[in-house]
Order: C-alpha cells, then structure tokens, then sequence
C-alpha cells in the first residue's frame, strides 16, 4: 500500500474542480486516506498608494474582499453543498474556507498544517478570471507545493473517466537523472496497487545546434544508444524482469512525445518529477506544465521526499518527517 | 560462435526472450537497421517508415513486442550484416574491418 494517509483537493466550485473532488476522493478511497476540501475566497491586493503610507507607517498588504461573517456563514454551506455531491460513506471528508490573496500560497499553507501527501487540483479551462483555483494557481502550485501534486483535466466527452474506469494503464516519463529510480519505483508501486500495467518512457531532447549539425544521424545516435541502454537498465532494476512493462525510447520535444504516446495509449495516468526539475531546454515552458495543461489524463507530480515514502511498502512515520519545499 | 563474433564487430545486441528466430524481423532503411518482433514490433515499425513516430526504441515485455531503429556504421554494405538468435538472445554483427575503417 502506497504511504498517502492525507489527500488535500482544492476546488473552486466549477465542473472541472467537481471532477478534481471526484478523482480526490476515489484516490482517498483507493489508498486509505483522509480527504480535505479547501475553497480559497481570494482577497484583491489593493493598490500601494490606498495604503497608509502618509502617516509614514508601511503598508500591510491592502486587500479587499473579506467576506463578512455572514457571507463566510453563506460560502462555507456553499462549498460544504458541493462537496456533498460528490461525497460518499465510509470516507472522512473535512471541510475547509479560507481566504487569501494568493491561492496557491493558501492551498500550500494547508497541505503544510495538514501534513498533506497528495494535492487534488484541476487544470486551467482558459483564462478564466472568476475561476482563480485553476491555471496559473496549479502552475504556481507545482512549483511550490510540499508534497506531490494530482493535476486533473476538465471533464472531456471522448476520455473516460478514471475515478470510475479505474486505471488501466500508467505512464512514467523518466529524465535518466539521479531522481529516476525513486520516481520509477513509486511509479511502479501504483502500477502494482492499481494492476495497471507500466509503461516507462524517456525522451531525447536535441538541441537546435545539433538539429543543423552536418552529422545529425551520428550525432542523435550518440545521445540517443546510452540512453536507450540506461533504460533498459533501469526498468530492470527498479520494476523486475518479471513484472509487465513497457519500454520506450523517443527523441523529440519531451512534452509533445509524453502526450501523444500517453493519447495513442489510452494512458490513465502520467507520473512525473516535480515540475521544478522538468526545465524546458532553451527557457521554454517546462515540460511538466506543458504535459499537466495539455494531458487528457490525470498527470501526478511526484516530490521527492513522497517518491521514497510511495515506493516504501510499509511507513508509518513519514507523516511527521519534516518536507522540503520543492523549488 | 564466440570466434566468429571475435573478428566481427557487434552492431546490436538484444535479448527477446520468449521470441523465437521466426518471430524476428530485421530490415535496413537508408542508413538504419529495424530490428522488430511480433505484432506490436511491426504496427511500430509501420509507423516509423510512415514518419508517424519519433519513437526510436520500444519494448513490450507482456506481449514481447519489439521494435528498434539503430544508426548503421558508415561504409556498411548491407550483404556484410549478420544476424544469430540463441537462447532469445539477437546479435547483429558486421566484419570488424567496416567498423575500424570508419573511424579513418
């Protein structure tokens, strides 16, 4: 059994935050967990010069918005109605309010004071301003939050669910760093938990030089043998000769191959690094937020510190290890 | 066998097991070898000569599907490549000479 005991979804009250909640709490069922629900009430900074900086007093950080007593009263039956469509028995669900003028900064606070494994959040449906919990939040989220992040996709008429499909298939996109044998064994770890069968990729990114080079083929090649040699190497070490899996090797743009191999295999789920070390070659947009914006399956970032607790059959005391913020 | 492979350069060396002899393709395509094996290695190996894939090497270990695309030595000529399977275990070689006259 895999080490999630707390499971933190953040919603924002829309559909596809009703589906983050759904896939929260089937993961929470799957793995014995407790299950918090957080809607952040996000305050407006306002401007600098509306401080009270005439008195020669710094300003504290100006915001509006605070929801009265009344309104909070009205908010809290809001979220705890929404959740209620959604709850099932034999599950402890908390709910939670908070208000402040960062969203990502509140949901990292609470999975900080929870002591939470796991992060439920949906992606972005567009720039959406009313819908602050998805977008950029879930980018700042992935660069910041102490444990691993769950990124759901908004709810697509042709993608089956997989709170209620299950999972099928996993997929494990691996850079060949020193992190990739913990991430590969807590991938594994929940290939054997879900019986999904593991597929295990790695991209070969060339660089535009190389792309140009005259000897393009020699080239690739010398990039391309080591790699495909050292993961054969570590599929065999970290899943065993035994255990179903698959083995892939391609060149290209990480983030477009990690999708369209995950599309073409029905993948169920996508298991990453933490978004941080996924660094898009030349100052692009990291790999990680391009796969957990575009992906039609539910993309897990795994934190370091998590990957070992994942793959660790039997922890009972890594809840009160302390977390390093990832970043 | 070893003393055959002695004077011969190793250009890929692949354990399939479970595959037998009949179930292995090898083609060369421009300047590349394709090794596959079983279904799933041919539906690759399709999407590869249709330049639909950027797949280079991929292996199915529950059904045993194959499939690789490998750089050849500069200089080979396809009537020097040769092939042995013994125990699931592929070893593709060319003469040794090819291997070190490339490098001149």
């Amino acid at each position: 059994m895999s080490d999630f005991t707390r499971v933190l979804c953040a919603i924002d009250l829309t559909e596809p935050s009703r589906r983050a909640l759904d896939c929260a709490l089937w993961w929470a069922r799957q793995h014995g967990a407790d299950v918090s629900v957080l809607h952040v009430h996000r305050l407006a900074l306002l401007p600098p010069e509306t401080g009270d900086a005439a008195s020669g007093v710094a300003p504290q950080a100006p915001v509006d918005g605070t929801l009265t007593a009344d309104e909070r009263q009205a908010r809290q039956l809001e979220v705890e109605n929404f959740v209620d469509g959604s709850r099932t028995d034999g599950l402890q669900v908390e709910v939670l309010l908070d208000q402040d003028p960062s969203v990502a900064d509140a949901i990292v606070t609470r999975a900080d004071a929870l002591a939470a494994d796991l992060i439920v959040v949906g992606t972005g449906t567009g720039p959406d301003r009313d819908h602050p919990v998805l977008g950029r939040i879930t980018a700042d989220l992935l660069r910041t939050a102490p444990c691993s992040v769950l990124v759901i996709p908004p709810p697509a008429a042709d993608v089956a669910n997989p709170c209620v499909a299950g999972l099928a298939r996993i997929m494990c996109a691996v850079k060949l760093s020193d992190d990739s044998r913990q991430l590969l064994a807590s991938a594994a770890s929940l290939a054997t938990e879900s019986s999904a069968y593991l597929t295990v990729v790695h991209v070969v990114e060339l660089s535009h030089v190389a792309a140009v080079a005259s000897d393009f083929d020699a080239h690739r090649e010398a990039r391309v043998q080591p790699a495909r040699d050292e993961l054969v190497e570590l599929v065999a070490d970290v899943v065993g000769p035994d255990k179903p899996a698959e083995e892939i090797l391609a060149q290209g743009n990480a983030g477009e191959e990690i999708l369209k191999l995950a599309a073409e295999e029905s993948t169920g789920l996508i298991v990453l690094g933490p978004a941080s070390g996924f660094a898009a070659p030349g100052g692009g947009r990291p790999t990680g937020q391009m796969v957990a914006r575009e992906a039609r399956c539910p993309v897990l970032f795994v934190h370091g510190d998590e990957a070992s607790a994942i793959s660790r059959p039997f922890s009972s005391d890594s809840q009160s290890e302390p977390r390093a913020a990832a970043g | 066998m070893h003393d055959e492979l002695s004077s011969r350069a190793v250009i890929a060396r692949v354990d399939l097991p479970g595959t037998t002899r009949a179930d292995v393709s090898l083609q060369i395509h421009q300047t590349r070898l394709l090794i596959t094996a079983g279904p799933e290695g041919a539906a690759q190996l399709l999407k590869h000569l249709e330049g639909d894939t950027h797949v280079i090497y991929r292996r199915d270990r529950k059904t045993g599907g194959f499939f690789w695309s490998l750089l050849l030595p500069s200089g080979i000529r396809v009537d020097d490549i040769t092939a042995t399977m013994v125990d699931g275990m592929l070893v593709v070689t060319a003469p040794a000479a090819i291997e070190r006259a490339s490098h001149v």
